[in-house]
């Protein structure tokens, strides 16, 4: 039954006794029911079109096993883009009870779908969500005559407090067995054989007259303070930038201390490995491969490239749950139309921050495929949490102007965010470049909902984050970091004619890496580093430690005194920046835009342009360096 | 109605409420639609964006933002 509905579509469960679906408009709480619902932990967030693909998840009710899909939210069933697609499809196809869940403060956007919906099934249950804050707005519903109006029960809902639920999962079973019927009242059915417009205009008109009976609203439409200082001209953009620098300078803070407990942490169990396996009487070449190489790199990696990352996501997710993000869309949406692109990718630029596979999934969001493969392309020039924790750590170790570490850490802060400004600039100058070349066309529409501000869940953003990207990091190092540090231990630790294979490689990309302020062994590491950009520095510093294993990480002095007995300068610190930023994305990424673009085009163009910006950049530094030393 | 009592959206007074009149065929309307630009609807432009070219309004209990190249083709009169 499944078959034709496109998306993850392998059954996860194999005894589920009946199967029902979430469905509603963009940023109506679908995910918090899902996750109310199944106790999964699908990601949330304040802003329109976040579930972009299908997400699936099980609950016990009665001693049967209810499957639940997370439909994408869409506007309407219309198919004009791929979620209202999948949507669409499903629903059609699939005798399934749909659970619509509507937005309580804004129903009459809300009914357009669910009208559509009730003409394609009857099998429905309406949920009423965000109840409290209707109460908060002075809206009245009356729920009595929604439900006669509709056909279909409706129930109160607040996903956030998980209210509500059980009614749900009670309601749902009822109209499975039947012991509840549901019809579509006549009122609502609409002729499908009309043009486009007429029929949207029909639908409407159903809609005001549904609206006009069941809610009684009193409309706040006074801007609310944080507007006014978000979208103002003299306040907006020092909110957002100050905004973006005490994200990067908590992140640099605080996983400092993070990153010295848990090397001290690793370099106890290091002494307590090395002690075990001397106890064993195991080989000096087995314990050198399994402590020096695949422990030492995996510790690394998580010593160093954790902390960021657990710092970075939640305060993001902070961000995202609280509605701010689509406003810096719709700030920022002159600038990008300018350059050819679209507001909406200031949104999967800010996703991109995390991951850039996210981003360029994200991208679904916008219509029209000219800005969409403009986005695509142009979001791996955005330094992901892969890349970003590399950039700080060479930053904090470089540029440094004080002995005071807060001032140290502020400082790097600023770096870093020179670093983000020079980064969304180029992205704009490429996005510019595509919208005149490659990807020429007319310019689509632009329309996005502001969502009201939302309390951010502050403590279970926190949690959730923390616990996911632990877990994704940790499965990240041992499926990446251990076979690179069994690799690098094996080709540095491999002789032909007393010259190791590492050194070989080195020195054939030794020219390379000159011409470009750098050295063959950062270019390796880059090269390796394909499948995951957290292994970059690791593998550096394993290929300059003469003893050809990597060393613990303890300090940052220890840290500098390796680069900089290696050559680093304060140039080759800038150019590994700049590269760091702007090269190839990880191999996770470069499937994912395959993935969503089917277009060898497009991924060529998306791995080359980076490449040739970084590699470019880096040769201007190093030349421009090079004649004012030289003059 | 006279044309004369007719504005495009994006010369509409911020703050102000109107009611929109028609919508210009040539528009990509759609989406527009789907958020609630359709004639007969309550309309109060709210607050431009921070570097212009895009306006919020409130229509229908919730604010939605559409750029100003869009909104010269929404005709709105006064309530």
């Amino acid at each position: 039954m499944l078959k034709r509905f496109s998306g993850n579509n392998k059954r996860l469960y194999q005894k589920e006794d009946y199967e029902i679906a979430l469905a509603g408009n963009p940023n109506v709480g679908k995910s918090t029911v899902f996750n109310a619902l199944t106790g999964m932990n699908q990601h949330t967030g304040n802003w329109s079109g976040k579930t972009v693909d299908v997400a699936y998840g099980i609950y016990k009710y009665n001693n049967k096993t209810i499957r639940v899909v997370d439909l994408p939210g869409t506007y309407s069933m219309l198919e004009d883009s791929q979620e209202e697609h999948i949507a669409n499809e499903y629903i059609r196809n699939n005798n399934s009870i749909i659970v619509v869940i509507l937005d309580s403060t804004n129903l009459l956007r809300n009914f357009l779908l669910l009208i559509q919906i009730l003409n394609l099934t009857n099998k429905v249950i309406v949920c009423l969500n965000f109840q409290d804050e209707v109460v908060k707005k002075g809206v009245v519903i009356d729920k009595e005559e929604l439900s006669l109006q509709l056909g279909v029960p409706v129930l109160d809902l607040c996903a956030k407090k998980k209210t509500g639920l059980s009614v749900l999962k009670k309601t749902i079973d009822e109209l499975h067995l039947s012991i509840i019927k549901t019809f579509t009242v006549k009122n609502l059915l609409i002729n499908m054989d009309i043009n486009k417009e007429k029929y949207i205009e029909e639908l409407f008109d159903r809609c005001s007259a549904l609206y006009s009976k069941t809610v009684r609203t009193k409309t706040n439409s006074t801007i609310s303070k944080a507007d006014k200082l978000f979208c103002n001209k003299i306040t907006g953009i020092p909110i957002m930038l100050m905004m973006l620098g005490v994200i990067f300078w908590l992140t640099i803070f605080a996983s400092n201390y993070i990153s010295e407990y848990l090397s001290q942490l690793f370099e106890f169990i290091k002494s307590k490995l090395i002690y075990l396996f001397d106890y064993t009487k195991m080989s000096v070449g087995l314990k050198s491969f399994l402590v020096d190489g695949v422990y030492t790199t995996l510790s690394w990696v998580v010593a160093v490239m954790l902390p960021p990352m657990t710092i970075f996501f939640p305060i993001f997710s902070i961000l995202e749950d609280s509605g701010v993000l689509p406003r810096i869309a719709f700030n920022l949406d002159r600038m990008f139309s300018r350059f050819g692109g679209n507001g909406k990718q200031a949104l999967t630029m800010a996703m991109g921050f995390g991951c850039n596979c996210c981003g360029v999934t994200g991208c679904r969001i916008i219509n029209t495929s000219k800005e969409r493969n403009i986005a695509i392309i142009t979001n791996p020039l955005i330094p992901c949490n892969g890349k970003l924790p590399s950039i700080i750590i060479i930053s904090s170790l470089f540029f440094t102007i004080s002995k005071n570490s807060l001032v140290n850490s502020v400082f790097t802060a600023v770096v870093v965010l020179i670093v983000i400004i020079l980064s969304t600039l180029i992205t704009l100058l490429i996005s510019y470049i595509l919208s005149l070349t490659i990807y020429k066309g007319k310019q689509s529409s632009f329309v996005i909902e502001l969502p009201p501000y939302r309390k951010p869940q502050i403590i279970k953003t926190i949690i959730y984050s923390a616990k996911n990207r632990i877990l994704i990091v940790l499965m990240r190092a041992v499926t990446v970091a251990i076979p690179a540090g069994a690799l690098i231990w094996f080709i540095s630790n491999t002789y032909i004619n007393d010259v190791s294979i590492l050194s070989y490689m080195n020195n054939a990309l030794d020219p390379l890496g000159v011409i470009i302020g750098l050295d063959g062994v950062i270019l390796l590491a880059f090269l390796l580093g394909f499948p995951a950009n957290e292994t970059v520095i690791p593998i550096i510093l394993m290929s300059y430690l003469s003893s050809n294993t990597l060393t613990q990480y303890s300090s940052d002095a220890q840290l500098l005194s390796v680069l900089t007995s290696n050559g680093w300068t304060v140039i080759t610190a800038v150019c590994f920046i700049i590269l760091c930023v702007f090269h190839y994305p990880c191999s996770t990424t470069c499937l994912t835009i395959y993935k969503e673009t089917k277009s060898i085009k497009t991924l060529s163009l998306s791995v080359l342009i980076p490449t040739v910006i970084g590699v470019s950049l880096c040769i201007l530094i190093n030349t421009l360096f090079s004649l004012v030393t030289f003059s | 109605m006279d044309n004369k009592d007719l504005l495009p959206l994006n010369n509409a007074v911020l703050q102000s409420e109107y009611i929109i009149k028609f919508i210009d065929e040539g528009i990509e309307s759609k989406r527009m639609m789907e958020h609630g630009f359709i004639a007969k609807t309550r309309i109060k432009p709210m607050f431009r964006s921070m570097i212009g070219g895009s306006t919020a309004y409130l229509l229908n209990g919730c604010i939605v933002a559409i750029r100003d190249t869009q909104a010269e083709k929404i005709y709105v009169g006064k309530l």
